[in-house]
Order: structure tokens, then sequence, then C-alpha cells
């Protein structure tokens, strides 16, 4: 039976129902501009009606509402988009932390400027061309030497600079998978409370907000599969190997690799197994560490070592410049085999590799006769105008000693300077590319998660003047209420 | 299609960076004037660029040598020349001192005339470079190569004796092309062809009146006369290849230089109008992003 004080409840149900709205309103509004929010909306639900049928004669009209509900709160997200939003972004955190790397790369060895290793060499070779014009002039000497010095430096310098960013990049390693170890555990965490607040037919919306955002994370460091279960939990796993699963973490840990100069080397904790990151930061990282600077070094190597061993070759068996006196300074050099000079470069003892253990000779730095040991002569015997060993030297330039005897080596390090430009290219072009396809899934997302703040307002003014109406409906069951009590009952008074 | 608050937000961000990059870029090529500030730039070009410059590079030091090597080969020409002419001088003086109407006494003078001859060619043959390193003493560049020495056992001698050695001085005048830069002094005492030896000779030959030597000695002062022209002529072929070489390099270095500003110069007309063109679609993208975030929304018309 319909009675007044049912119009009163269902009309203050209904002015609750809508502050709540306001309230889920507002957390939208003020979340507009938040990274990885989802729009929430209350589902307005008819309350259960009452009433008999049997009484249908009595009352009229059968069942009767009981006014309105909110059901539950919506939260927009479509799992689809999530997955590949996450695979795209994975392959973009590739590029980009290789391009940010390898310019990084580039500009620390500027190859280009005036600088540049190829510069250098030519500069060394062009020395001992014009030592060949005035073999016995001191000051050409001089110079030669100190070209060899800068050239020397040179190699050192970048080799010291590359293996720095090696280690540079073991660290980044090392934090990306304290980093994947941390997420893995706020993400176990978070799959005990959801699976909880979803038991007691609530939504956990903002933890899910929150679960997002660190699997979100996770495919920027390393590529990442999830997999909603039934009950609420996820099941995160990397390169095919559970990360989370339930409230279990199987976390990464790290080991010295000294087969790679001992830097970290990630293994799965429970069963030993490597861990191979399969996208994202970390294959940029691993890549960048272990195959593109290697590559840098080992050619930076080839050329310290050919330079070496071809100017050594062709020196030692020069002659050095004699004492007008004809007395060898400094007394006959103590040489292996049948040399008859000392050698122009010389490596230092491991460790480190060969272009950073690259010296000149210590006899040819040597402050008395140092500049004399440098052997221009082709024959014995103080000859001043014989500077044809140093011709040979300098002809050593166009000597095609490398790649199976088909390039010589300036444009044996052109080519690597340009190989490592290309590859700085591919990067920018993919993390271009990439770029504008994440730009498109995230704007996907965002159409149907994101807050547009237009709607909100509209929102706030349905339920604002539904709050005023059902506020009316109080008011007017008040004056019905008042002429019951107080105007009832009194005929003739 | 539902455009959110974030969208626009992202959008305008990246839009900004995105032009002002480009801008930056643009900046860069016209302010620098070059196409490429890394390799990764323009990589052909960059490593065209790098080969080109390094053969310029290696170019100059061969013009340098190259010119240094030529006033040398000059020095060496004009002693050739001056050789000719005296060794010219002395076979006429000694044609002349062979005639049947000469007498001794002034067979004599004439033999004095030659030694004059052998003291003149000396002293060519001791001429120096740059007043440093002698031309004719093979690599002993320092050392003077010719001296007359008076053997004075009688009969009197004279020897000339040479110092120097036969050193080839070997100059690359481009990539893996030597020639050979001197003559040792050696050939003007040839046994037979030298043309010390055949000054000794004639002046001996007439101071003694000795009709006989006379004879030989007009044959060995032809002969030497023969071997430095061939000599001359030959050294000229060398300085010529190397002049050669010179002018094909000052060639080749103005076609690189071309070739090195097409790699890697900006043409500045088109840099300043892609310049422009980035600099009114950046403040577009300000305009339109400034306009896009400051849009009222409902809420500030409610």
């Amino acid at each position: 039976m319909s009675s007044l004080f049912t119009v009163l409840n269902i009309a203050s149900r209904a002015m609750t129902m809508q502050q709540k709205n306001i309230q889920i309103i507002e957390q939208n509004v003020t979340n507009a501009n938040t990274v990885g929010y989802h729009r929430q909306e209350a589902v307005f639900k008819n309350g259960l009606p009452y009433g008999d049928l049997r009484f249908k004669g009595t009352s009229g009209g059968g069942q009767m509402g009981t006014g309105v509900l909110i059901e539950e709160i919506k939260r927009y997200s479509l799992e689809f988009f999530d997955d590949r939003y996450r695979s795209t972004v994975s392959n973009s955190k590739y590029w980009e932390t290789q391009e940010s790397l390898l310019k990084q790369l580039e500009t620390t060895l500027a190859e280009t400027s005036e600088d540049g290793l190829v510069a250098k060499l030519d500069s060394f070779w062009s020395g001992w061309q014009l030592l060949n014009g005035e073999p016995s002039n001191m000051a050409l000497r001089s110079d030669l030497r100190d070209r060899a010095i800068a050239l020397v430096q040179a190699f050192n310098n970048r080799s010291a600079q590359l293996e720095q960013m090696r280690k540079d990049q073991d660290l980044t390693i090392r934090a990306r998978v304290d980093e994947i170890n941390k997420i893995a555990t706020q993400i176990a965490e978070l799959n005990r409370e959801i699976p909880r607040v979803q038991a007691l037919r609530n939504q956990p919306n903002d933890m899910l907000d929150e679960r997002d955002r660190l699997v979100d994370r996770l495919s920027e460091i390393s590529g990442v599969q999830a997999t909603t279960q039934a009950n609420g939990e996820l099941i995160v796993s990397i390169g095919g190997h559970v990360l989370v699963v339930g409230l279990k973490t199987n976390p990464l840990t790290i080991e010295d690799d000294p087969n790679n100069a001992n830097l970290a080397k990630i293994k799965w904790q429970g069963d030993g197994l490597d861990f191979n990151p399969t996208n994202g930061e970390l294959l940029g990282l691993f890549n960048v560490r272990d195959n593109i600077i290697v590559e840098q070094q080992q050619g930076l190597d080839t050329l310290a070592q050919t330079l070496h061993d071809k100017v050594n070759y062709v020196h030692e068996y020069g002659y050095s410049m004699h004492d007008p006196n004809g007395i060898p300074t400094p007394p006959p050099p103590p040489l292996p085999s049948d040399a008859t000079a000392y050698a122009f470069f010389s490596l230092a003892s491991p460790p480190g590799s060969t272009a950073s253990r690259l010296r000149i000779d210590e006899h040819i730095l040597d402050p008395d006769f140092g500049l004399a040991n440098i052997a221009a002569a082709e024959g014995p015997g103080y000859a001043p105008g014989d500077g044809n060993n140093a011709r040979e030297i300098s002809d050593l330039q166009h000597g095609l000693f490398l790649n199976n005897n088909s390039t010589s080596m300036n444009d044996y390090y052109t080519y690597q300077v340009a190989s490592l430009g290309l590859a700085v290219k591919r990067a920018q072009m993919n993390v271009r590319d990439y770029e504008n396809i994440v730009t498109a899934l995230k704007n996907q997302r965002e159409e149907i998660g994101g807050v547009s703040l237009n709607e909100e307002a509209i929102k706030l003014m349905e339920t604002q003047k539904a709050y005023n109406a059902a506020a009316r409906v109080v008011t007017a069951t008040d004056e019905m209420l008042d002429r019951v009590i107080n105007g009832m009952g009194r005929v003739g008074i | 299609m539902r455009v959110t608050q974030r969208m626009i937000l992202d959008n305008s961000v990246k839009d900004m960076t995105n032009t002002r990059s480009a801008y930056y870029d643009s900046m860069q090529k016209a302010s620098l004037g070059k196409q490429f500030r890394w390799a990764s730039d323009n990589p052909a070009h960059a490593a065209a660029a790098l080969s080109i410059r390094s053969t310029l590079d290696k170019g100059e030091a061969y013009i340098d040598t190259g010119r240094s090597l030529d006033l040398w080969m000059n020095d060496t020409n004009a002693a050739l020349s001056s050789m000719e002419n005296l060794a010219t001088r002395a076979i006429n003086l000694a044609l002349e001192g062979k005639s049947d109407t000469m007498g001794v006494e002034q067979r004599k003078v004439m033999a004095k005339e030659i030694d004059m001859i052998l003291q003149q060619a000396i002293s060519v043959g001791n001429s120096r470079h740059q007043g440093q390193h002698y031309i004719f003493s093979g690599f002993q560049t320092n050392t003077k190569p010719f001296e007359i020495v008076t053997n004075p056992s009688p009969p009197p001698d004279t020897i000339i004796q040479y110092s120097g050695d036969s050193g080839e001085i070997k100059r690359n005048i481009a990539p893996e092309q030597p020639i050979v830069a001197n003559i040792p002094g050696s050939v003007f005492i040839d046994p037979n062809k030298g043309l010390f030896n055949a000054l000794v000779r004639a002046r001996d030959a007439l101071n003694n009146n000795d009709m006989n030597e006379m004879d030989a000695s007009v044959t060995d002062l032809r002969n030497s006369l023969t071997y430095i022209s061939g000599l001359h002529t030959e050294y000229g072929a060398r300085q010529r290849e190397l002049q050669r070489s010179l002018d094909r390099m000052e060639t080749s270095k103005i076609d690189l230089k071309s070739l090195l500003s097409q790699k890697e110069d900006v043409d500045m007309a088109e840099a300043i109008s892609t310049l422009k063109q980035q600099e009114t679609v950046y403040q577009s993208v300000l305009q339109v992003s400034n306009r896009a975030l400051a849009l009222t929304n409902l809420f500030d018309l409610m």
C-alpha cells in the first residue's frame, strides 16, 4: 500500500543517489588529466518493486517501484585496446632507448668534426710525407711525433668512452631489473586486494587503474603479456616466463658475467633460467651494450692493431737518424730478429682493448734521442737526405690491409662512422613511426576511457536537476503531511 | 569520436614538440650552413664528405711537398744547364787549342782558361738548394760533394774527390707515385763520361802540349756533354711529370671542393625558406594549441 512516508523514502533515496553521482562526476573531473585514469560512471537501476497482485483492486496499479539505486560504478576500459597499446609501446621504447643511446655514442665520438679519427689519421700520414721531404729537419720530426701522439690519444679516448658507455648502460640495466621486481611485488599485492573487493560485489576501479599503470610501465621496460583471470587476478609473464601469478612473484636476479667484462646478466631467481627481454627498453639497452658498442670497439681495435703492425713493420726495417759523428743514439737497439730500428708504436700490456693499449714506443718518446730514433731513412749511416722510409710509411695509407685486403685504414673507419650513422638514422625513423602508432592507440584508449569535461558538465546538470526535483518532491510531501496532520478532522472548528 | 581532455593536451604537446624540433633542425642547418652535423643526419653524404675531405687533406700535403720539390728540381735544372754551357765552352776551347796555329804558350793560357771552367763546374756541382742542402751529394745533403785534391808527387796529379753517395732521393708526387728527385754527383766523375775528369784531361793535355791527349780529351768532353744533356733531358721529363701532377692535383682540389660543398653545404635560399616555413608552422601550432587548451568547456558557461 502506498503511503506518504514511502514517497518520502523514495525522494530521500533519490537525493542520496544523485549526490553519490555528483561525487563520481567530481572524481572524473578532477582526474581529467591523470595518466592511466579510466572514467567512471554510475549505472542507475530502478529499485525493487513491492506490492501484491491480490490487492490489485484496493490500491490500484499492482506492483509499485521503490525509486532509484546505483547498481555499480562502471569503469570504462577495453582490455583489447590495452593489449595492442602495450605491445606497440614496447616496440616504441625499444627504438627510443636505442636512438638516445646511439645518438649519445655518435655525439661522443664526434667523427664528423675536425676532431674525428679520420682527420687524425690523415694528419699522421701527412706528417710522414712532410718528413720525407726533409728527413733531417728536427722540427718536422717533432711535428710528426705530436701528430702521432694525438692519433694514439684519439684511439685511447674513443676506447675509454665506449667502455664507459657500456658501463653506464649496465647500471641502467640493473636499475630496470630492480624496477621490474618492485612492480611485480606491487602487482602481486593488487592481485590480493582486487579479487577481495570483487568478491564483495564491489568495483575496485582505482586499484584496477593502478594495476594497469604498472603493467603499462612493465611493457615499456621489457614487453609483457598480461591475462586477467576470472577471479580478477592478473597473470603477468615476460618472454614466456611467468613473473606474477596470483600472490606469487618470480623475481629476477643479476649476476656479473665473467665472460662479458663482468657486466650484468639477468636470471630468473626461481629456476635459474636466463632472462631474455623480448622487447622494450631492456632489449634496446642489451642490444646497444652487447652488439653495437662491441662492434664499434672491435672496429677500433682492428684498426689500431693494423696501424700498429703495418707502421712498425716498415719502421723497424728503416734506419734512425744517427748523430753526425756516426755514433748511434742510443747505442745499438736490443732488437729481436733482423730489425734495424725501434718500433714506432707499442701496445701496453692487457687488460683492455687493443685501441686502449696503443702507445707510442718509449724509445720514440725519449726526451733526448726520441726524435732521432724515428727511422726515416732506408739506408744505414747518417744520410740527412734519405727520407725514403718515411715515404714508405706514408704510403701505408693507401695499403688495402683490411676487410680481406680490400679496404684502406681510412676507408675502413669512414665506413664504420657511416654505419653507426645509419644505425642512428634507422632508430630515429622507427621511433617516429612507432610514435605515430602509439599516439593513435593511446587516442583509441582515451576515446573509451578518457574524461571529457563537456560530458561531465552535462551529467552534472542532469544530476543537479534530478536532485532538485527530488527535493521538490520532499517539499510537496511535507505539505501533504501538514495537511493530513494539522488540517484534517477539524470540520466546524 | 569522443575527444577527451587528455587527448587535446597530449596532442598539443606532441605537435608542439615535433614542430619545435623540426624548427630547431632547420635553424641549425641555416646557421651552420651544413646539411648535417652528425653522420646520422645523412649517413651517405657524411661518409662521402669524410672521404672527400680526407682526400683533400692528403692532396694538400702532396701539393705542399710537390711545390718545394719543384723548387729543388729548378735548382738542379739550372745547375745542369750551367754544366752544359761550361762543357760546350770547354769543347770549343779544346778544339781551338788543338789547331796547328797554336803555340805552346798560347796553349798554356788556354789550359788556364779550362782550369777556370773546371773551377766553375765544381762550384756548380757544389751548389746548394736554398743555401742549405747540396743538390748533388745523394743522401749526404749536408756534405759538400766535390773537392779538388792535388797530388803533389811528380807528376802533379789532380783528383776530384766526391764525398756524396749514390742515394736516390725519392719523393711521392701523388699517392704511391714516387719520382727520383736528385742526380747523384757521381755522374760528373764517371771515368769515361764524367765532365770533371774530361776537363782535367783537357787542361793537362794543353799544358803538356800533348796532341794525342788533346784529341782524346775532346772526345771525352763531347761524350760528357752528350751524357749530361741526356741526363738533363731525362730530368726535365721528371720535372714535367711533377708539374703535370701538381696541375692535376690543383684541378682535382677544385673539383673535390665543389663536390664536398655539394655533399655538405646547405643551399641557403632553400634553407632560409624552409626555416621561414617551419616558423609559420610552429607559430600556427602554438596558436591552435593555445586555443584548444583555453577553449571554454561547458563548465565555464554553467
